[in-house]
């Protein structure tokens, strides 16, 4: 398949609209991929970066990717894929060069969030931002992390018990959706 | 909808997201992925002719070929006291080579970046570089790396289609390396390891790419040479990263970091291993498992189920019988990125293999949770803990608590005695606002940790 051929092709027979289905799947999924990915990684230049990327690999595999059950759970395993290495590298450049790591990317009135959300463990992070910011159920998010259904109810269990300890506060409803 | 999951979306909500980037700017993107695609094949075409005049033969299943002599980097000595078994402790990097560190056994220290391996032998006081194969290439990733003495070592190679596996046996001065046919991996490839024994018995285990909805399956290579040749011992296996206590015994990693296998045939087959579970600890599927370490005839695992409880499980007869014991800490599960087979995509997996745990001895271990080491000297029947101290005064002020979980990655903690241990930790300030990757050794059992100054100074 030629990437660049796919994305021109599917312009010339776009929709009334003028945006391809890709572009109108991609404009749609990017800003709550970014908002994902900086929550799991606390990076928003990585975050942007991982989407990019993960978007790049759909557009150069369209045919394929628009035909999947879930085109967005794709792009989710890639992108988490890809952030997460440049996670490590980003790490060994903070190692190695003693880099500054990047100030949190939220006002400072949700500080005290953001600082309770990055404080939780990589899966309890990861899976609690799917389910409720990428608003995957939860088999989804188990493929898209690639464990077990109940490890996902599990892990969003702790999760939200772990953020209401941290918030201080007590949550309303303790059962969630599947 | 509970509150914290308002909590949640609150917080995203608040992330400002700039425009996507342009679908024309996405395209060039995917063009320029697909010429770095056709730029590794040609480059790969390129050293197989030059090295056709040196290829020997891998053996028929495999058809690795020996792609030569590697770069000959006579300006650089050996270090002898430097280079020992690091296994395990890298894990696959993607894009351009920046590498990762390892700790060793002498109780020196690397750092592996695109440049090569800088090494310590005096606690990070003084580094010294060593090229590798690959250094200063930009389209290669360091996917695996191995030493079993201080001069005999391996490290895998990956470009984008394509795996090396180079191999040293005088410490890093010269470097010789076999590619790995491509054959093996059509569709590309998402991950590998190694992992030898001796100077002479070793594997490769190399994750073929596997499209969405396959079930993924690892190709397994062993050399009985040192790595000159490499045959295929299974296509089929169902693991990520492997360890062998013989020729023919080893331990395999399920893909997906959740599994754990057994082989008794040098590689070719592997069973799947049931570990028990103490009492009162949580059932169903495990969280994740760490690659076993061997250490006096004994195989030594963390085990994670559901809810967070950590496991320790050990065997000293193959796996014939098991002793589970709940440890005190709670467990922190490697992420698992491998495919799991069941749907999941990994376009660039890596392998689990960096854990707070450690292994010192058949029935010492280490562990480091939240603000705490804890040590075990008798199998995990009982645990101690200490809050050790920490100093940063090396890299330049101080930094609030130490998280050592908090940046996508377990901090590796491995003791090269029972004194002397390093870890990698993620240094946050107080309102966790900033945070720093920081590499911590120490050499009192743990009792205190100090920042060890950067390779680059």
């Amino acid at each position: 398949m030629d990437d660049a051929g796919t994305g021109d092709e599917r312009s010339r027979v776009g929709s009334a609209g003028g945006l391809t289905p890709f572009e109108a799947w991609y404009r749609g999924e990017y800003p709550n991929m970014v908002r994902v990915l900086t929550l799991v990684s606390g990076d928003a230049e990585i975050a942007a970066d991982a989407a990019a990327e993960a978007f790049t690999r759909a557009l150069a595999n369209w045919d394929r990717v628009a035909a999947m059950a879930s085109p967005a759970g794709w792009a989710y395993t890639v992108a988490l894929n890809v952030l997460r290495r440049r996670q490590q590298r980003a790490r060994i450049e903070q190692l190695i060069a003693r880099r500054e790591p990047p100030p949190p990317p939220v006002p400072e009135d949700r500080l005290y969030l953001w600082e309770a959300v990055r404080s939780l463990p990589p899966r309890q992070r990861t899976a609690i931002v799917l389910h409720y910011v990428a608003d995957m159920p939860q088999d989804q998010v188990a493929k898209v992390m690639g464990v077990a259904p109940g490890t996902v109810a599990a892990t969003l269990h702790a999760a939200r018990d772990s953020l209401r300890d941290k918030l201080n506060g007590s949550d309303s409803d303790g059962t969630d959706r599947p | 909808m509970t509150d914290s999951a308002r909590a949640v979306q609150d917080l995203a909500a608040a992330i400002p997201v700039g425009e996507p980037p342009s679908g024309a700017d996405l395209t060039r993107r995917a063009r320029r992925r697909r010429r770095i695609r056709i730029a590794s094949v040609a480059a790969a075409i390129a050293l197989l002719a030059l090295a056709a005049g040196l290829l020997a033969s891998a053996g028929p299943q495999a058809g690795a070929g020996k792609a030569g002599r590697g770069q000959a980097h006579n300006q650089l000595t050996a270090y002898d006291v430097a280079l020992a078994a690091g296994r395990h402790a890298l894990t696959a990097l993607g894009g351009p080579p920046v590498g990762s560190f390892g700790l060793i056994r002498s109780g020196q220290l690397w750092v592996l970046d695109g440049d090569g391996l800088f090494l310590t032998g005096d606690g990070g006081s003084s580094w010294k570089l060593i090229a590798v194969p690959g250094a200063g290439d930009p389209l290669a990733n360091y996917e695996a790396i191995d030493f079993v003495s201080l001069r005999q070592g391996w490290i895998v190679v990956g470009r984008v289609n394509s795996l090396q596996v180079a191999r040293t046996s005088d410490g890093g001065k010269e470097w010789s390396s076999v590619t790995l046919p491509a054959s093996l991996f059509p569709r590309g490839w998402q991950g590998a390891d190694v992992s030898f024994i001796n100077q002479y018995d070793g594997w490769v285990v190399v994750q073929p790419y596997t499209p969405p909805g396959r079930q993924a399956r690892s190709v397994v290579l062993y050399t009985t040479d040192g790595g000159v040749r490499w045959t295929v011992a299974t296509a089929a296996a169902p693991v990520s990263s492997v360890i062998f206590s013989s020729a023919t015994s080893g331990w395999g990693l399920g893909l997906g970091a959740t599994s754990l296998y057994r082989t008794t045939d040098g590689g070719r087959s592997w069973q799947p291993v049931t570990l028990p579970r103490p009492a009162g600890t949580a059932t169903g599927a495990w969280i994740s498992l760490t690659l076993p370490e061997i250490a006096g005839g004994r195989a030594v695992l963390l085990a994670v189920p559901a809810r967070g409880d950590a496991i320790t499980e050990s065997t000293g007869d193959g796996g014939l019988t098991w002793v589970a014991r709940q440890a005190p800490f709670r467990g922190e599960p490697v992420y698992p990125q491998a495919a799991t087979g069941e749907g999941a995509v990994c376009a660039d997996c890596v392998v689990p293999g960096d854990e707070p745990f450690a292994v010192l001895g058949p029935a010492q271990w280490r562990y480091w949770g939240g603000d705490r080491v804890y040590t075990t000297t008798d199998s995990g029947a009982t645990w101690s803990s200490v809050q050790p101290n920490l100093s940063f005064a090396a890299v330049g002020g101080t930094l609030g608590r130490v998280g050592v979980d908090n940046e996508g990655s377990e901090p590796p903690l491995q003791f090269a005695s029972p004194q002397t241990g390093w870890a990698l930790a993620s240094t946050s300030s107080a309102n966790g606002q900033q945070s720093q990757s920081v590499l911590l050794v120490t050499n009192d059992g743990g009792k205190a940790f100090s920042a060890v100054p950067s390779p680059r100074g």
